[in-house]
């Protein structure tokens, strides 16, 4: 039974690692904006908040626990282009024949720094340090005594500048991330109470890497062609993310493998704020079970708050000066 | 109770940031993005979301070959909107390059294009 529970916790806070990478920002790279996702991270730095993230899913057991994950998120941007988040998830597990667990998960914290930005190529990248502080949450939900370092890299990458033949494809747009994920210590040591018996289990390093799909009917209306929609069409996005993670290193008899999941799903944009709803799908059996949902309201702080605190703590939240167009 | 707070207080916060300005997008234009006019239009006007800072507002509209035909800023009347005065366009592809500065200070930038047939 503690085994079972264990392993249900762990898969919960895998679940949560993955679905709460993101730092979810607001996003402009010249005509292109790239949406607040909510599988993987976008590749801005931004002031926003990510209030609530509400998820739904079974874990991978035998049988399957339902996961309910409440998470925040907030980020703020210490200039221009470096920006810190912290985040917070709430967990409740209930496995069937089991006492059901809440708490909270790890705090996450990320310190991110956008170093590229070309607006006429629409594409962005960013690179982060993600910060899982060990003995921050409840262990009976799954988080873990040890704290996990991953630097990642992120990109964005506009379909825009393909020649106006492409037509709608055009409107397309893609992100990804890579990570490497480091423990902080190798091993842990645990005692069965009824036992005695000593198990060591070894802490795995993982590569972490994801990807959306997005296809922005805001951009095909200012960018591409004007169909004259109804103006609630003109604000969606339909968007496919993925999010993966492999251990590569201490991983040996560990039994741990490739999980993930697959989130189709739709986010809708306004000037303030945008929701998204997405489906849960794992890509295997350890990833989970069934389909599973969840569903975010999203705020830009930089709009809702230009001057206050929404704005970077230190320099200009924009290049002032006449406009510039190339040749 | 912690999340039901802090969402409550969130759309407290969004509730009274009504009168605050936000990115300016392109709404719409005349030509309509991506369309195809039989007729030459004597401006091209682009409608925004939010008002604009006319200093560091500027659109230019441009041939198939990257000639610039025209410049043009704000319209006086109107802040939410651009105009580039043009007259006599030939028949022929054409790109509107716009970069714009909201009120609030937030910049973005686009381009789109139309075409004149005879």
């Amino acid at each position: 039974m503690f085994k079972s529970l264990a392993g249900t916790a762990a898969l919960a806070a895998v679940t949560v690692v993955l679905s709460n990478a993101g730092a979810l920002a607001h996003c402009f790279v010249g005509g292109r904006f790239f949406p607040a996702t909510l599988g993987i991270d976008d590749p801005c730095v931004a002031d926003e908040l990510s209030l609530p993230t509400v998820a739904w899913s079974k874990t991978g057991d035998d049988p399957p626990a339902r996961q309910l994950d409440l998470s925040m998120e907030y980020s703020k941007r210490i200039t221009e282009y470096f920006g810190v988040s912290i985040g917070s998830t709430w967990t409740h597990l209930s496995q069937p024949g089991m006492p059901s667990q809440s708490g909270f998960q790890n705090l996450e914290t990320t310190f991110k720094y956008q170093f590229l930005t070309l607006p006429d190529r629409e594409f962005v990248m960013s690179a982060a340090l993600v910060v899982e502080w060990g003995n921050t949450g409840a262990a009976g939900v799954g988080a873990e005594a040890f704290t996990t370092f991953t630097p990642t890299l992120y990109f964005g990458k506009g379909f825009g500048t393909l020649p106006d033949g492409a037509g709608w494809l055009r409107a397309f747009g893609l992100t990804g991330q890579i990570g490497y994920s480091i423990p902080s210590s190798r091993s842990s040591t645990t005692v069965d109470p009824d036992s005695g018996d000593i198990s060591v289990d070894l802490h795995p390093q993982f590569l972490t890497y994801g990807f959306s799909l997005q296809y922005s009917m805001p951009y095909l209306k200012s960018s591409v062609v004007d169909l004259q929609l109804p103006d609630f069409f003109n604000h969606l996005i339909p968007i496919v993310e993925g999010s993966f993670q492999t251990p590569v290193a201490n991983n040996f008899n560990t039994g741990i493998g490739t999980t993930g999941t697959i989130n189709p799903g739709v986010i809708w944009v306004g000037n303030y704020f945008q929701v998204a709803l997405e489906a849960i799908v794992p890509i295997n059996r350890a990833s989970g079970t069934g389909v599973g949902a969840m569903v975010q309201l999203h705020l830009y702080l930089d709009d809702i708050f230009p001057r206050g605190i929404g704005a970077p703590l230190f320099g200009t939240a924009a290049n002032q000066g006449r406009p510039i167009f190339g040749n | 109770m912690r999340f039901i707070r802090l969402a409550t207080l969130s759309l407290a916060l969004l509730a009274g940031a009504g009168s605050v300005h936000a990115h300016a997008f392109l709404d719409h234009a005349s030509p309509l993005v991506g369309s195809t006019v039989t007729s030459a239009p004597s401006e091209v006007r682009m409608w925004f979301t939010q008002a604009l800072e006319p200093r560091f507002t500027a659109a230019q509209l441009r041939s198939s070959a990257g000639a610039v035909v025209a410049s043009g800023g704000v319209d006086p009347a109107d802040p939410k909107q651009m105009v580039i005065q043009v007259h006599g366009l030939p028949p022929g592809k054409y790109k509107v390059f716009w970069k714009v500065l909201s009120v609030d200070t937030h910049r973005t930038e686009g381009s789109f294009g139309f075409e004149v047939k005879p």
